[in-house]
Formats: structure tokens, sequence, C-alpha cells
């Protein structure tokens, strides 16, 4: 019989962009604009985004190094307030094989002209696989990505 | 204009069974026994949907005998037979949203006691929104769930 065994935990980010939250909550509304931010490191193959932005609404995306395991992720929208508020639930697969599950609530707050953004990610990891350490670093990296896509985005305009 | 907020909570709840740990997730899987505690105290299920499986998705409209208003919107997500559900739901009340929850269900058989014992540990992470529920209020109706699972055993 297989172990079976799991790992509960909760990390928060904090961010501030430059511009409004209408600006910052755009980023997250539809598959060509999260595709911009929302994928792993530059060298993974990966999956074109799928995003139907929407209470109840699936997202999934899928990607890794070559020749490594395939990273999958797939959310279902649970409660979202236009420029407010995001709420979904994500499971991550490696390969065939679940490795966690995530409850996700994004804030966006008007902070002067600029955006405070905060993230809490509750999740539960499963088996041992996957843990919190490496999730938060790799959700940091993503909103990396998303401060890049705003100053490209700022600089375009 | 509805005052935004998003309170996050864990709740951690353990119970012991005298049932198998398959009886035990009976309770979830058979819709005969859930329907027997699947609201808190003395509220009714109005409406129930059953799709107990991985990526089922139920709802169940439930709330005070001649008012149930509140809405769960559920998807299970991890099910591993008589060892753990993980699912997810979202709870709103006339469309208002109240709260999205992840729970984990873990089933042991106790180690001591043998096959008619069984250790149950929920842990719910929850974020509570615009202040329409809290963490207190949640555990009290979890609490009240289990302990019916308790009593239909």
């Amino acid at each position: 019989m297989s172990k079976r065994f799991t790992k509960h935990s909760t990390f928060t980010i904090e961010r501030s962009f430059p511009v409004p939250p209408a600006r910052v909550f755009g980023a997250f509304v539809d598959a060509k604009a999260k595709a911009r931010w929302f994928v792993g490191p530059d060298e993974w193959e990966k999956s074109n985004l799928k995003l139907d932005f929407k209470v109840g609404g699936r997202e999934s995306v899928s990607g890794g190094p070559p020749g490594g395991p395939i990273h999958s992720y797939n959310a279902l929208y649970q409660d979202i307030v236009p420029n407010e508020r995001i709420v979904l639930t994500y499971e991550m697969h490696l390969d065939k094989t679940r490795i966690s599950v995530t409850l996700g609530t994004s804030e966006f707050k008007p902070a002067g002209q600029g955006t405070k953004l905060v993230y809490t990610e509750q999740s539960v990891y499963l088996d041992g696989h996957d843990d919190a350490g490496a999730r938060e670093h790799g959700t940091r990296a993503l909103f990396d990505n998303l401060e890049a896509a705003l100053k490209r985005e700022a600089k375009a305009a | 204009m509805t005052t935004r907020s998003a309170q996050h909570g864990t709740i951690r709840l353990e119970r012991r069974y005298k049932a198998s740990p398959a009886r035990v997730f009976a309770a979830w899987a058979e819709p005969k026994a859930r329907a027997k505690w699947d609201v808190p105290g003395r509220w009714v299920i109005a409406e129930q949907t059953f799709d107990f499986r991985e990526g089922g998705r139920e709802v169940k409209r439930f709330g005070p005998k001649g008012d149930p208003r509140l809405v769960a919107d559920t998807l299970y997500l991890d099910i591993v037979p008589q060892r753990r559900i993980v699912f997810s739901y979202s709870m709103t009340s006339r469309g208002t949203p109240i709260s999205v929850s992840l729970t984990t269900i873990e089933l042991s058989a106790s180690p001591s006691s043998g096959e008619n014992d069984t250790r149950l540990l929920l842990t719910e992470q929850i974020v509570f929104l615009d202040g329409n529920d809290n963490a207190a209020n949640r555990e009290e109706g979890l609490a009240s769930m289990l302990d019916k699972i308790g009593e239909t055993l």
C-alpha cells in the first residue's frame, strides 16, 4: 500500500505596481494577456494557455523541461469581482500524478496611483510531492514576469 | 457599495468513529449515507446533486427550514478510496459570495484498537469573503456534521 499523507500550508505574496487596479486585473482576464506572464522558465516546452474567465470557468496550461516531467495546471474560477478580486482553486499534476491542490486568492487594492496586489495561496501537498518553499519560489517568479509584462505594456503605450 | 474583504483561515477537526474506514468513507461516497448528515444541526437540504468522483461537481441548496438560501458548489479533486477525499466548494447566499474552501478529509484505521476504530482528520482551508461568515461559525457547522456522521454510523 503506498504511503498517503498530506501537508497543508499557506503563504502570502504582496507586490506593488505603478498602474491602476484595472490594468493589473487586465493581465488576468484573458488567455492572451495572461500567457505573457503565467509561464514557466524560458527553456521549458509549453502548451497554449486556455482560459475561460468567469465563475465556474476553467483554465489550463502545461509545460516542463525538455525530456523532463510535464507540469500540468488546471484551475476552476470560484469568485470574481472585476478589478478587485479573483478566487480560484487549482490542481497540479507532475505527469500523471496529482501533487497538490490549491486555493488562491488575488486581491487588487488601489494604492495611490498604483495597485497593491496581495496573493494568498492555501495548499494541500499530496504524498510528499512538491513543498511550500518550491511553490512560493515559483509563484514569486510568476509575479516577476507580471511586473516585467506590465512595464513592457507601459512602454509600448 | 459592498466593502470587499478576504479573511483566510484553517480549521482542523478530529473525530474517532467506532466503524471501519470503509464505512466512514461511504458516508461521503454513498448518496443515501450522505443525505443523513450533510447539513449542520437542524438545517435542511432543499436540493442536492450527487457526483462523487474525481472531477465531479455537486450543487447543494440548503439552510434553515423555510429559507434554504445557501448554495454550495463542490468540485471533487482527489479521492483515494477509504483513505482521502480532497474537494473545493464555494458558498453563496442568493448569489452573494460567502466563502471558498479547500477541504481535506483523511481516514486511518487506529492501529491499537483494530478495524472498527477510524480516526478522521478534517482540514478546511478557507477564504471568507466580504465579512459574510467567520471561522468560529464555520467550525461549529463542520463539527455538527462530523458528530452527525458518528450518530449515523
